[in-house]
């Protein structure tokens, strides 16, 4: 009997996406050690952040990336989320007592708060910029959460340059307004 | 993309395109909507301000501020985890629950903090590091660590760690609601800072020192939590690694935040920032390079700072500023060489002395090295950065073993401690790289050596030893040229130095050679390597003079010499217990040895009841199931196959395939060694078909490790043979059997595998007695005898085989005198051998029926039958073939004897067990068919 037709789209190898994982890997870790190295006060923990994004990428196999700049928009969506599910957990534990004992002290707690409550406020303002133009929010992903330039993002997403430049003079107006909002 | 422009973007574009006074008037126009003019007007406000909507970097911040996500799964209060009982959650941390838990320990009740990982231990290495951390944290033991009382693993393969419940409050905390003054702040510091000191010499690092693992008791006692634990739970095997160590990046240094190596100088940079913020009150780690006074002054009035008694800025200026900024260097040669150095500082301070904070000494080149690769691959200039800050730390030891040259003793215990380090570095660094982006090994090994090499500063000792540990690292990745090259190098080198034959440093440099010899085919040259040194062993307990002996055993094993090899071994044995313990890995090591030892001496008793010992003990404690101990497994399923207890032989073949298989991907040379003995095993109990696909695959494997003409695949070749010959089919077997012993003729003297070359000789032997072909096959098996007859003590069951197999010959050429000769001196060997095997005896009594019957002494002939066969129901039930080949022997003794009923009954009894006729012998199918 014949087997029936498979469709187009491969299965990856997990090895592949190990291989692919490393190399974004290092390009991410490079590009925020680089972008923060230009800010000031900085205790980046990029590298944990990295990490926690290849769990999620480690339990779904089935994904696979036609070509490494597909994964950056991948990468930067999770991120974005990971960011999200962080803060909405530390908030939910708010009343929790004391779990927190062990690994954060007084002022660390107070700021983990307040850091949860922006990054919220950081993922609403995302979600209405995504409402209105969904582009223009993948801009912002790619510059906040995986760090690339505009001309990598303009190779990314494979639109013109004065588009990407658009996208975020937009993107920086809208995000401005909904935070100081 | 095809979506539509959203109304609001149109409009903020098309406004933004005009001057701005024009504006109003374009909305007035296109904007009839309030809200939505208001909107706009929002945006372009925001679009004319020159502030961006977040900081660089702001994502990471908030993601390191906001702390990991919690796992929602937490044991509920009464859990048990290993012996321990669940009473509450004290917190969680990244990749760990801390409980409060307790348990009874000989009627009191004993409170632990207890860490359980989220995460189990998957891979035999992370199992290993896992242990061996968690021995090394047990034996730290220091008034000032809080103590690590035990670590496991819980039933869902969740690895814990027990450790002394302290209560007090932060350091920080202290001092604050204290108010201590700057003294006692300087006193505290230094009490913490010889207690990482005491851990430090103990190769312990912290890795996560900050304020919430320093507490102070209400008493003012300092106790220090977390003693290594961050790396035990930070091991993870390098497949499904997930998350980096943990650290807190508030108080990390520069390398640990790069990946790079990790040392003790990290817990010292740790410790500048812990004290910067106990005279300052503010955490002095931005990287800035700011001294603490300079802090102090920006930060007064600062409602941040928690500082209750002012310091006064001058107190801290000069030499603290120096100490806090030496200790915070971003360079981890340039910090203090050790905590205790630190501690000497701050008491030199308290005193009043010069302290030794100084600008930079320049003789660590680590960072010299790293950029000099940067143009390699990234991946790998991280994993050099690893090899050559260990260097670093080789060359900072050996300094610090000169400087404190009169301490001759530590000059050894450091160096040894460093080399081990370097070397388990090595071998574990490259598990946190990706697989495709590892350099090769030789690769490190070369660029390693040549800097051991050039380093003008390293110790010529510790020089040597590096090349030699480097030799040995080159060996095990089966590197065997580089490897020569390089003991070599450092034998030569440390001969030169002229350093005592009883020395440690000598001893281990002639077991690396003498390990290398002996894998390398020559043996013998390692036997008299090692015979030379034996009367410089019996004084010195080390880890090397340990080695040594076992190598000992092992080439006077190889050169036949049984006695010696395990009086030998027995010594080694009995070193180790004293040496290290009973428990401990190398006594563990050595009884495994010893078991093995045994089993190839076929001393089968002794060999079961050592392995089966070292088996359970290597299960209780928990050591990782590896190569050494899949080959004990095979090594105790030999014995109970010889031993005759073959019911209980499967489970243990089965146990070691599999964890061989899960070791390594592909062909592994370990990996036939089992499967060989499994076929063997197989072999016996007629599972023939089984025995050949087993074999089968022993022998692609050693194909594809060894290639054809090697001696490993000659001997599963030869397996092979035999194999076939049970299957009656002569002619397969005969090819089989000839390549084989083309291989072992050429090879078996110099590996040493003469025996084996022996026993191919004597399955060819039988061949060509199956082939009737009388001339060729005498001349084999007395080709095959004198091996045998040299080795009687450990070989005498092949010998009894061989004088067999000669008798039957005899028969077969009519004299019966001769052959009942032979089968009478098999069965006497056999009566001193320690356990004869029944597939030895039977044959023999086979062959004694067989000249009996030609001689038409019935009776005697049937009683030999009658003991035949009752060994063979009583030790090998599942052998029908066998089986039926015995009973179909006996009718032809009964009916010459004219006994025809039963004659008769012997064959139906033989027919009832409905063996493949297929697998019988010529004769026996006529006996089947005439009937």
């Amino acid at each position: 009997m014949d087997e029936p037709q498979q469709p187009v789209e491969r299965m990856t190898d997990p090895l592949e996406t190990d291989a692919l994982f490393s190399q974004v890997y290092d390009r991410l870790k490079a590009m925020a050690g680089k972008r923060l190295s230009h800010g000031p006060r900085s205790t980046l923990d990029t590298t944990a952040l990295v990490h926690d994004l290849y769990l999620r990428i480690g339990n779904n196999r089935e994904l696979s990336f036609a070509h490494p700049n597909q994964f950056f928009t991948y990468a930067a969506r999770a991120m974005r989320h990971l960011l999200a599910d962080r803060a909405r957990d530390r908030m939910r534990l708010r009343a929790g007592g004391d779990w927190m004992r062990t690994t954060l002290t007084g002022s660390d707690y107070r700021l983990a708060l307040d850091s949860a409550e922006e990054a919220l406020a950081v993922e609403e303002a995302l979600q209405r910029l995504a409402e209105t133009d969904a582009r223009a929010a993948q801009v912002v992903e790619l510059t906040w959460f995986a760090g690339l330039s505009q001309d990598q993002i303009t190779e990314t997403l494979g639109v013109a340059r004065s588009t990407v430049a658009r996208d975020w003079r937009f993107a920086r107006a809208f995000l401005k307004q909904q935070l100081d909002a | 993309m095809t979506t539509r422009t959203h109304p609001l973007r149109e409009l903020f574009e098309a406004a933004l395109a005009l001057e701005p006074s024009d504006r109003p008037a374009f909305l007035d126009q296109h904007c009839t909507d309030p809200r939505q003019r208001a909107q706009v007007e929002a945006l372009l406000a925001a679009d004319a301000d020159e502030t961006e909507p977040l900081p660089a970097g702001a994502v990471d911040r908030l993601a390191e501020a906001i702390g990991p996500a919690k796992n929602p799964e937490t044991l509920p209060a009464g859990s048990r985890v290993g012996p321990f009982e669940l009473i509450k959650v004290l917190g969680e941390g990244g990749s760990s629950t801390v409980f409060h838990a307790v348990r009874d320990s000989e009627g009191a009740t004993q409170h632990v903090a207890l860490k359980l990982m989220r995460r189990g231990l998957y891979s035999p290495e992370a199992q290993r590091l896992f242990g061996r951390e968690q021995r090394a944290l047990v034996q730290l033991r220091h008034p000032n660590i809080a103590r690590m009382i035990e670590g496991g693993v819980n039933e869902s393969g969740l690895p814990y760690i027990a450790l002394e419940l302290v209560s007090g409050s932060t350091i920080t905390d202290f001092v604050r609601t204290r108010d201590l003054d700057l003294r006692a702040r300087q006193r505290l510091f230094s009490v913490v800072c010889l207690a990482v000191d005491a851990a430090h010499r103990a190769l312990i690092v912290h890795r996560d020192l900050k304020p919430s693992n320093v507490l102070v008791t209400e008493d003012g006692e300092v106790k220090l939590l977390d003693f290594g634990i961050a790396k035990l739970l930070s091991e993870d095997d390098g497949e499904n690694r997930t998350q980096m160590p943990a650290f807190t990046p508030a108080y990390a240094a520069p390398e640990q935040r790069d990946g790079g190596a990790i040392t003790t100088a990290t817990d010292v940079y740790a410790l500048g920032v812990l004290l910067g913020e106990l005279i300052t009150g503010e955490r002095v780690n931005d990287g800035s390079g700011r001294t603490p006074s300079s802090w102090i002054s920006t930060q007064s009035g600062s409602e941040r700072s928690v500082v209750v008694t002012p310091i006064a800025r001058r107190h801290v200026r000069g030499d603290l500023d120096a100490i806090v900024l030496k200790a915070l260097d971003a360079d981890p040669s340039q910090r203090y060489a050790s905590a205790g150095r630190l501690a000497d500082d701050i008491e030199r301070l308290l005193a009043g002395r010069p302290v030794s904070a100084h600008p930079p000494s320049g003789w660590y080149r680590t960072r010299k090295f790293v950029l000099r690769h940067k143009g390699g691959v990234a991946s790998t200039v991280a994993f050099l950065l690893a090899i050559f800050s260990a260097l670093g730390i080789a060359l900072w030891q050996a300094r610090i073993a000169r400087e404190q040259a009169h301490l001759a003793r530590s000059e050894s215990t450091r160096a040894n401690a460093t080399l081990g380090f370097i070397t388990d570095l090595l071998k574990t660094a490259s598990a946190d790289l990706p697989k495709d982006q590892r350099p090769t090994p030789e690769a490190l090994v070369e660029e390693a050596a040549k800097n051991a090499r050039e380093d003008p500063d390293l110790d010529p000792l510790v020089r040597a030893q590096l090349l030699l540990t480097l030799g040995e690292i080159a060996r095990s990745n089966g590197d065997n040229a580089d490897a020569e090259t390089l003991i070599n190098e450092a034998v030569e080198r440390e001969r030169k130095l002229g350093i005592a034959p009883s020395s440690p440093e000598w001893i281990a440099a002639m077991v690396s050679k003498g390990n290398l010899l002996h894998s390398t085919n020559r043996s013998r040259e390692a036997d008299a390597l090692m015979q030379a040194l034996l009367p410089d062993l019996e004084s010195v307990d080390t880890e090397g003079s340990v080695s040594a002996l076992m190598l000992y055993g092992v080439t006077r094993a190889y050169a036949g010499d049984a006695i010696t090899a395990s009086t030998v071994a027995t010594r080694a044995l009995a070193k180790a217990q004293r040496v290290f313990g009973p428990d401990s890995p190398d006594a563990i090591e050595t009884a495994t040895f010893l078991g093995q030892l045994c089993s190839n001496l076929r001393r089968y008793r002794e060999a079961e009841s050592i392995l089966e010992e070292t088996i359970a003990r290597w299960r209780r404690l928990q050591l990782p199931f590896n190569e050494q101990f899949a080959r004990s497994l095979f090594h105790l399923a030999v014995s109970r196959h010889r031993l005759g207890k073959l019911t209980e032989v499967e489970p243990l073949y089965h146990e070691g395939i599999a964890l061989m298989r899960s070791i390594q991907d592909g062909p592994f040379h370990r990996l036939s060694q089992g499967l060989v003995g499994y076929a063997l095993f197989l072999t016996e109990t007629e599972r023939f078909d089984e025995a050949q696909s087993v074999l089968d695959e022993a022998l692609s494997n050693d194909i594809s490790v060894y290639g054809k003409d090697h001696v490993s695949t000659a001997i599963a070749e030869d397996t092979r043979g035999a194999l076939q010959l049970a299957m009656q089919d002569p002619a397969t077997a005969e090819a089989s059997t000839r390549s084989a012993l083309d291989v072992l003729q050429r090879h078996a003297k110099a590996a040493g595998y003469e025996p084996e070359l022996a026993l191919a000789q004597l399955h060819l032997a039988r061949i060509k007695l199956a082939q009737r072909n009388y001339n060729e096959a005498a001349s084999l098996q007395a080709s095959s005898l004198p091996e045998f007859e040299h080795r009687a003590g450990t070989r005498g069951a092949e010998l009894a085989d061989s004088l067999c197999v000669g008798g039957e010959i005899a028969l077969a050429r009519g004299d019966a005198p001769a052959a009942m000769a032979q089968a009478d001196r098999g069965l006497t060997v056999l009566q001193g051998v320690e356990v004869p095997p029944a597939s030895s005896e039977i044959p023999c009594r086979a062959l004694r029926a067989n000249v009996l019957l030609s001689q038409q002494r019935h009776e005697d002939a049937l009683v030999e039958m009658k003991g035949a066969i009752a060994r063979l129901k009583s030790t090998n039930p599942e052998a029908r073939v066998a089986m039926t080949g015995l009973l179909l022997q006996r009718s032809r003794i009964e009916r010459a004897a004219g006994k025809t009923a039963d004659a008769t009954n012997s064959i139906a009894e033989a027919r009832q067990l409905a063996a493949n006729p297929d697998l019988l012998s010529p004769e026996d199918r006529t006996t089947l068919q005439v009937e």
